[in-house]
């Protein structure tokens, strides 16, 4: 192995026993990443990426051992290794940044204890070390580096906390830093800032990287190279670039199609598992199915002017957490309801749920039913019209209770009798058979449409759909979204999407409401959000997403990633961040430019001004 | 979707939970062996008629401190009394007391969880610190207390048992509801509309169950040793009752004389509570609770 070898890993498989029978995580892995390099292992959940890579630091999960192979990082094999070499190792040479930097940070120590512990150079004083985290954060961009040292984990946003995470793994300069899925749960706004950073870090620091994701987009911009693994076997590896503008193997070629994209509309195929089994090249053409929106139907849901407040009492400078919100939904609509984190999508959702009680304005069913009160005084065909669809399909169901008792409930809740179990499953395409199977035998995309036959099974006219296909391997995102089109228009259900993932918008929304801040900020056709006139806002999510194929290095880079910890209490919310922001957008809320029919923008600034060009964030 | 249409591969049915928590507690020695002493106990009790022609609150005078050997198996005390007989009749005693006791408790401690758990807010609290000052006192304290205003007799063991042991149920049983709560699927009943009843029964306490099951266990063997604590301290069950702390106070001062009158009542005690005690680790281990925040709680 010569010196430009920082990872070698030679035939490895790591398995672990079960009743008696050996499992293989990892079969047969065998790779190389030279100094200075980025590599980066995609897969599905299960697929053993997690595994792999923490095999690059010695580490195993409890219960799974070695069978076969060896790795070796900076020319020393660490299984071989007795632990005080091994504590060298990651000490010196390997860094570690975990998924959720929030847990990963001790709550109870301030960031300049935590940073302190991985710094391990003997004699160092306190002011030393101070100096040195200090110089660390500011090294991530951390705002305010001096004053984050005394503060604790709980006080930063996710993004920052992953900044944190990351100072305290390059603290010792480490040859190779592993990062296991280091964006996944931020916004596109802060992944965007966090991937930037890691780039200038490699530059500077000199390090090489394993990137762990499922996010074909942030390993196409990161990585030189790639290891697809698939059922813990790598099935294509190579040059990043080449390996996804030029799939070879069936599997890699699903992941790269089935892949919703921001510049095309329409769902892509599914990923077709069977064909791949068995090896069936793709003919590499990508069908994507375009929906068509509705036309002249009436409106499900009509939202005016609501409000909610989570204050006890106002504080100065301040305003309601959403404020003045008016949209409507329409019968076989599917509308989608987007922002980052923070910017009250889903406090909006709870409130139409009526999970949530509303300070102001209205909101009215279809025929006239208000939906002012809380769940609890609500009658019961209110109840049933509004449905919701959960994020995590892992929680939305009890476990103790098998599917046909979580979609039996709402028919004999409702005291529907004309729907069956039968029935509800046939609709989301899962066997009858499935019915007496708990949960947990279940995977992610079933589980989920177990979730979507329980609400559909009601019998709704509106449904709230929580993200529900952001936690799906990209192979099953697909069908989900086929399944939400296919109820729409086959019961005429309104829709109500809520999603951070503009591609999975672009995919499947037919309008488009875009919050800041519990503002609407601007409302429109999908095609009129995604067209070259936007709101600022709208237009930093659009430039931050980073999709497979893009040109990384031609894209904006903005800086100001952090929203506001709460609106403000006058004129437009985006005013802090905005980059032509004037003088009466601190004071005055803006006003609606109607840009074309169907699409408003609040904005003080021109339409004119709204255009790709003048928005650049630098 | 093809793959979904194509038909799964059979599944076996829902797995049983029960079938896999008795292959759990069978696979360790030390929970076997807890489960048959607390099964050994209860056949015991229950064929205790069967077991021994004796009356055990029957007084003969003409076999009083009888060693065993003869017609009775282990001997009699003062007053002539089987003590055999007494023995296994205060297995029953024991046992319904502190099973029901300890039901009584668990029922009413989850009961009170589950509402604190989905209440929250000031619901929450107001139940917290209530119970907070329950335990603050001392449990012997405060059954005594109980004992002495209500008089003894086996319904003032039973509540002063519930009294004492409710807080702490409840303080284990809301923190695993906590945990429950913020679930989406808990969401979902809520915003479908059910009832608070509703959703403490159909979704919250399925998935606590394995806690309380444990907390069951555990209680019953503290349970059994703190009636018979009371009844040696002439607190408890009024004699000629076969209650085990009864009858090792009735013959502590006999011990050299017939030592099985104090002995059996001992052992028996003993064993069940050995029995409780290793039953609820094992029941503990196969359900994945952590233990000790179950004996810190």
């Amino acid at each position: 192995m010569s010196d430009a070898t920082i990872v070698s890993v030679n035939n490895l498989s790591v398995s672990y026993t079960s009743g008696g029978l050996k499992v293989d995580v990892l079969k047969d892995i065998s790779l190389r990443l030279e100094r200075g390099r980025t590599l980066g292992l995609v897969g599905e959940s299960g697929s053993g990426k997690s595994t792999l890579a923490s095999t690059f630091l010695g580490a195993l999960r409890s219960g799974s051992f070695i069978s076969k192979g060896t790795v070796e990082v900076a020319g020393q094999d660490v299984f071989a290794l007795p632990a005080p070499a091994l504590r060298q190792l990651r000490r010196n040479d390997v860094a570690l940044v975990p998924q959720n930097a929030g847990s990963a940070l001790t709550p109870t120590m301030r960031i300049m204890d935590q940073i302190a512990e991985s710094l391990h150079t003997p004699g160092m004083d306190r002011a030393a070390k101070r100096a040195r985290a200090e110089e660390l954060l500011r090294l991530v961009r951390l705002p305010n580096p001096a004053q984050a040292l005394g503060k604790y984990p709980h006080q930063f946003s996710g993004g920052q906390q992953q900044r944190i995470g990351i100072a305290m793994a390059v603290a010792a300069n480490p040859a190779l830093l592993v990062l296991d899925e280091p964006t996944t749960g931020l916004d596109v706004v802060t992944q965007a800032a966090i991937l930037d950073v890691l780039a200038d870090l490699q530059q500077t620091l000199n390090m090489s990287m394993v990137l762990v994701s499922h996010d074909l987009g942030v390993i196409d911009k990161m990585c030189t190279d790639i290891a697809v693994l698939r059922e813990g076997r790598i099935v294509e590896s190579g040059a990043t670039r080449r390996v996804l503008a030029q799939p070879q193997h069936p599997y890699t070629q699903g992941l790269v199609y089935s892949v919703p994209r921001v510049d095309v509309p329409g769902i892509p195929p599914s990923m077709d598992t069977a064909a791949i089994d068995a090896g069936i090249q793709s003919t590499g053409e990508r069908e994507v199915y375009v929906r068509t929106a509705p036309s002249g139907t009436p409106p499900v849901l009509q939202v005016r002017d609501l409000s909610i407040d989570y204050r006890r009492r106002p504080v100065p400078g301040t305003g309601p957490t959403v404020q003045g919100v008016s949209f409507d939904v329409n019968a076989s609509e599917i509308v989608a309801l987007v922002g980052e984190s923070g910017s009250g999508k889903s406090t909006i959702a709870n409130a139409i749920a009526g999970l949530q009680r509303t300070e102001a304005g209205t909101m009215v069913l279809a025929g006239g039913a208000d939906l002012a009160r809380t769940v609890s005084a609500r009658p019961k065909g209110i109840r049933q019209a509004v449905q919701l669809i959960f994020q995590n399909a892992d929680t939305s169901l009890n476990p103790r209770k098998t599917v046909h008792a979580a979609i039996a409930r709402p028919l004999q809740l409702f005291g529907i009798k004309k729907t069956t179990v039968a029935q509800s499953l046939a609709e989301v395409d899962l066997p009858l058979g499935f019915a007496q199977r708990l949960p947990g035998q279940l995977s992610g995309g079933q589980r989920q449409r177990v979730g979507i036959a329980r609400a559909i099974a009601a019998g709704p006219s509106l449904v709230l759909a929580d993200e529900i296909v952001s936690a799906l391997d990209v192979s099953v995102q697909s069908s989900i979204l086929r399944l939400m089109d296919t109820m729409s228009r086959d019961k005429g259900i309104g829709f109500l999407f809520i999603t951070h993932d503009l591609a999975v918008v672009r995919a499947v929304a037919d309008r488009v409401v875009v919050l800041y801040l519990g503002r609407v900020v601007e409302e429109g056709t999908v095609e009129a959000i995604f067209s070259e006139t936007s709101h600022p806002y709208t237009r930093l999510l659009l430039d931050s997403v980073i999709e497979l194929g893009d040109d990384h290095d031609a894209k904006p880079r903005n800086v100001k990633d952090e929203i506001p910890a709460a609106p403000p209490e006058f004129g437009c919310p985006y005013a802090s961040r905005c980059p032509l922001v004037r003088d009466v957008c601190r004071t005055k809320a803006p006003p609606a430019i109607r840009v074309s029919e169907g699409h408003q923008i609040m904005c003080h600034a021109d339409a004119s001004e709204l255009s790709p060009s003048t928005l650049a964030h630098s | 979707m093809t793959t979904l249409t194509a038909s799964p591969a059979p599944v076996a049915a829902a797995p049983g939970a029960l079938r896999r928590v008795v292959r759990s507690v069978l696979r360790s020695r030390m929970a076997t062996f807890g489960f048959a002493l607390v099964f050994l106990h209860i056949a015991l009790a229950l064929l205790a008629p069967v077991l021994t022609p004796f009356n055990p609150t029957a007084n003969d005078g003409l076999v009083p401190l009888e060693n065993p050997g003869g017609v009775h198996l282990l001997g009699t005390d003062a007053l002539g009394r089987d003590i055999l007989a007494r023995t296994l009749f205060g297995g029953q005693y024991a046992l319904a007391i502190s099973f029901s006791a300890t039901a009584i408790a668990v029922v009413l401690g989850s009961t009170i969880a589950g509402i604190a758990a989905f209440k929250g807010g000031i619901v929450d609290d107001v139940i917290s610190r209530f119970l907070d000052s329950v335990l603050a006192v001392p449990a012997i304290l405060s059954m005594l207390v109980i004992v002495t205003v209500f008089g003894s007799g086996p319904w003032v063991i039973i509540l002063a048992v519930v009294v004492v042991y409710t807080g702490g149920v409840t303080r284990i049983v809301r923190a695993a509801a906590m945990d429950v709560m913020p679930r989406d699927y808990i969401t979902a009943a809520k915003a479908r509309g059910e009832g608070m009843f509703s959703i403490l029964v159909r979704e919250v306490f399925p998935n606590v169950l394995d806690i309380i099951l444990v907390e069951f266990a555990m209680r019953a063997s503290w349970v059994v040793l703190l009636i018979s604590s009371l009844s040696f301290l002439g607190f408890g069950a009024n004699p000629p009752t076969p209650d085990w702390g009864l009858m090792v106070a009735e013959n502590r001062n006999l011990m050299a004389v017939v030592p099985w009158a104090t002995l059996s009542p001992i052992l028996a005690l003993a064993t069940l509570i050995v029995g409780l005690n290793l039953a609820a680790d094992g029941l503990a281990k196969s359900f994945g609770v952590d233990r000790m925040k179950e004996v810190l709680g």
